[in-house]
This record gives C-alpha cells, sequence and structure tokens, in this order.
C-alpha cells in the first residue's frame, strides 16, 4: 500500500513536473513569492541561463587541447555575469581597504582569471548533463537567490547563486554547490593565508593556481 | 575476527581520544558559529598532515590502483555491498529524526536491495522509486537542537565535529559486519577503505586544486556540507547571505 501510494505521488509529480514548462514554474512561483515584475525575474535568472548554456557548449569542447577554446567561449560570458569587484571585496575582507587602487585592481582581474580557468578545467567533458532552474528567492539588501540543479547521469548537483545588481545589471556575487559556498569558502581561506604569509603571497599563490588548471 | 577485534579497538580507541578533546573544547565550541568553530586547530593540522600524507603515500595510491583494475560494475556492486550494510544507521535516524514515511522507505529499501539486489550487491531499490537517503545520529542530534560543538579532525576518519563523532556508536553497532568474524573480514575491511577512497578521488582531486590552504579548505566545505545535510539539502537561505551583510557592517563593501 505504502508503495503503491508511493507511486501515485511520484507519477503525480511526474504530470505536474511536465505540465508546465520550468520558464512557467519559474514565473509562477515568483509572482506567488515576490512583488516583483515578471520581465525583473527574467532579468534576475537571465545570466544564470546564459551561464548555464555557455558551460554546456564548453563542455563539448572536450579534452585538454581544447582548454585555450574553453577559454575563449567562458571568458566574455562569465565576465559579465560575475560582480567581480564586489566579490574581490567580500573575500579579501578587511585586507581590502588597506591596498592601493592598482593592487586591488590586480586582485580583481586575477580573481577574475582563476574563475574562468577553474570552469575551463572542471567543465571539460560532456555526457548529457543538463541544468534546471527550480526557483528564485529574495534575499536583504535586494539580493537574489536563483536555485538551480546540475542532473548528470548519476546524481543532481545542487547550485544555488546569489546575485545583486551593479549599474541596473544582474550579477553573480556567489555559487553555493551542495551547500558549499565559494564565497565564504573562499574569504575563510584567503584570510588564513594572508594572516599567515601577507597578502603578496596570496596573489602569488593565485597565479601558480592558474598555471596549474592549464596543464 | 582478527579484523573485527582490530577495527573495534580502534575505533574505541579514537572515542576515547575524543571524548577526552570533547571535555576539554565541549564549552568553548557550542555553536554553529563559523568564526571560532576552531579552537584546537593545532591539534587537528597535526592530525590533518598525518592523514594527508599517510593518504598521498598509501591510500591514495591504491584507490588509483584498484580503479585501474577493477572494472566500473564492479566498484558499483562493492559500493552498493558497503552502502547497503551501513544503511540500518539510516533507517534507524530517519526514525529518530520523525520523518516517519522516510524511516519506512528507508527499511523497505534495506529489505529490498539485501533480497532482490542479491545482498546489497544491486541498487534495485533506486530503480523503483526508492532513492537512497543520508543520515545519520549526527544529523539527527543536530535536529534535536544538539549544538555541533568544535571541529575535530581525527586520526583515520578525517573531518568531524564533537556532535558528529557521536555517530560512531549506532553506525558500528548497527553495521552487520561488527558482528562478522573469520579471516575473510580483514580483506573486506581494506576493500571497503580502498573503494571508499575510490569513490572520493574525482572530489578530493578537485579539492586539491582548488584550495590554496588545503585544511581550511578541507574544514569549511565539510562544516558547510553538513549543515547542508542536517537540512536536507535546503539549508535556510540566511546561512548564505549573513555573512555577506557582517562585511557589509564592516563597511568593506561601500564601493566608491
Amino acid at each position: 500500500m505504502f508503495l503503491l501510494s508511493n507511486r501515485i505521488e511520484y507519477s503525480y509529480g511526474y504530470f505536474m513536473k511536465h505540465l508546465f514548462n520550468k520558464r512557467w514554474l519559474l514565473i509562477i512561483s515568483l509572482f506567488i513569492y515576490s512583488s516583483i515584475n515578471a520581465e525583473e525575474l527574467e532579468l534576475i535568472a537571465k545570466p544564470i541561463d546564459d551561464l548555464h548554456q555557455t558551460l554546456l557548449e564548453a563542455m563539448q569542447l572536450e579534452g585538454a587541447d581544447q582548454y585555450e577554446s574553453r577559454i575563449d567561449l567562458l571568458t566574455p560570458v562569465i565576465s559579465n555575469h560575475f560582480y567581480f569587484q564586489y566579490i574581490s571585496r567580500i573575500v579579501t575582507g578587511r585586507e581590502w581597504k588597506k591596498l592601493d587602487a592598482a593592487t586591488q585592481q590586480n586582485f580583481v582581474s586575477l580573481f577574475q582569471q582563476l574563475t574562468i580557468a577553474t570552469y575551463a578545467n572542471r567543465f571539460d567533458k560532456f555526457n548529457n548533463e543538463r541544468f534546471t532552474t527550480n526557483s528564485v528567492e529574495e534575499l536583504k539588501n535586494n539580493r537574489f537567490l536563483v536555485r538551480t540543479g546540475l542532473k548528470t547521469v548519476d546524481e543532481t548537483v545542487s547550485l544555488d547563486y546569489i546575485l545583486q545588481q551593479e549599474n541596473n545589471n544582474w550579477k553573480i556575487i556567489n555559487v553555493i554547490a551542495n551547500g558549499v559556498s565559494d564565497l565564504s569558502l573562499k574569504r575563510v581561506e584567503y584570510s588564513q593565508i594572508i594572516k599567515a604569509s601577507g597578502f603578496a603571497q596570496l596573489m602569488e599563490e593565485m597565479q601558480t593556481q592558474i598555471a596549474a588548471q592549464i596543464q | 575476527m582478527f579484523a573485527s577485534r582490530l577495527v573495534t579497538p580502534l575505533k574505541l580507541i579514537t572515542l576515547s581520544v575524543l571524548l577526552a578533546i570533547m571535555t576539554g573544547c565541549a564549552t568553548t565550541g557550542g555553536t554553529d558559529q563559523v568564526a571560532n568553530n576552531d579552537p584546537i586547530e593545532p591539534t587537528n593540522r597535526v592530525f590533518f598532515n598525518i592523514n594527508e600524507s599517510l593518504d598521498q603515500n598509501f591510500i591514495k595510491p591504491a584507490a588509483e590502483a584498484y580503479v585501474t583494475m577493477t572494472p566500473q560494475p564492479i566498484r558499483n556492486a562493492v559500493t552498493n555491498f558497503f552502502d547497503n550494510l551501513s544503511y540500518l544507521n539510516v533507517v534507524l535516524n530517519s526514525f529518530l529524526q520523525g520523518k516517519w514515511d522516510q524511516g519506512l522507505q528507508d527499511s523497505l529499501r534495506f529489505l529490498y536491495n539485501s533480497t532482490a539486489g542479491i545482498g546489497g550487491l544491486f541498487d534495485v531499490a533506486t530503480k523503483i522509486d526508492m532513492p537512497k537517503n543520508d543520515e545519520d545520529f549526527g544529523q539527527t542530534l543536530a535536529t534535536w537542537g544538539v549544538d555541533q560543538g568544535s571541529y575535530l579532525y581525527l586520526p583515520f576518519f578525517g573531518p568531524n565535529t564533537v556532535r558528529n563523532t557521536a555517530d560512531f556508536v549506532p553506525s558500528t553497532l548497527l553495521n552487520p559486519l561488527f558482528y562478522a568474524s573469520g579471516i575473510v573480514l580483514l580483506p573486506v575491511t581494506a576493500l571497503n577503505a580502498v573503494n571508499t577512497r575510490a569513490n572520493l578521488l574525482e572530489a578530493s582531486n578537485i579539492r586539491d586544486e582548488a584550495a590554496l590552504d588545503t585544511y581550511t579548505f578541507t574544514r569549511e566545505a565539510y562544516l558547510q556540507q553538513r549543515e547542508f545535510l542536517i537540512f536536507d539539502g535546503n539549508p535556510p537561505v540566511s546561512q548564505y547571505d549573513d555573512f555577506i551583510l557582517e562585511t557589509e557592517d564592516e563597511g568593506v563593501l561601500i564601493i566608491e
């Protein structure tokens, strides 16, 4: 009986899942949970859609010999859709204010290169993966959380994004994979390195890390 | 019998060490705060370095050789077998957390995989919509309101928290291997260890590529991952937002 009711529940879920396409479900859920209009919600989710679409294309440029092609493909999308200036301030914490403008800009540029190199390295083979956008939730201080999933053959990885505006454009400030926040992890890790070895050492290690992604 | 006698004292010794550490740090840990969650970091780092060294020199190469020599379907069967043996702990903790439907389903999953899945070698339950759940006594204690306590990096067992060490008792007692005896138990235990490490090869390679300070990276990723599991993959969003708000309060994020 339990199994039967369970089957019915899953079948119902399956039916509902395919009754509406995901874009409509997203818009409906957003109308329920938020006072933001549908057009704005589309704009909030757009950087994520663009990123996911480009990642799928990058994954089809398989192998180490296509690393540079993946970099070329990902660079404009990641550069446009991540708020690197803001991210850099968060991950460097109180150290940020101590840096001169040129060093700050060098760090932003280095962090951007590291992000692009990491994506190009990780998303290097395609095995029918697909992304789903599940919901959008409003956070404090005009930030939004977009919940998505990456479905692979074996599992679904939860990928959540926090976005906020830069000059009226919605940009990604954090990626949370299966509950692990990249931003908070880097903030703690970087502050540890700055405290132990200094800011110059942090930048040196980031450069080494970028070089290692290419190999 | 030898292996079970080896494994059990090992766990008991670890448990004793833990209890000793816990009495020292239970009062300083206390909450789920990220800032002050590692009061015994120097000790933890020593164990971390020992484990990493053992792993790099022995366990990881063994796992890589195992992957090279063993076809994927066989490795899947080995993983399924050991997962199924440890699943009674999931069943118990689903019930202890008041997830009655899930607990019932987990019980059926265990029975179905143990019989139709030929002793758990095949995960036939997932194919009929009885997915694998991830529960343990650490998560149960969290749902009961017990504080996380300090972060602990344990010899052999790796990252942990004071709260989570309590899981050693039910996970050991509910695993049928604990009651098994005979010469076969030692290779079986070794196979479990190597297979588990093999399943983590990709994750550990990603960590090694991504981390600048592997100790800190491991600790933060582990603690966040535990929160994710405690909330069954749906932790409160404030968790991801609060530290940004704190940074804003520090005045770092004022964009001129």
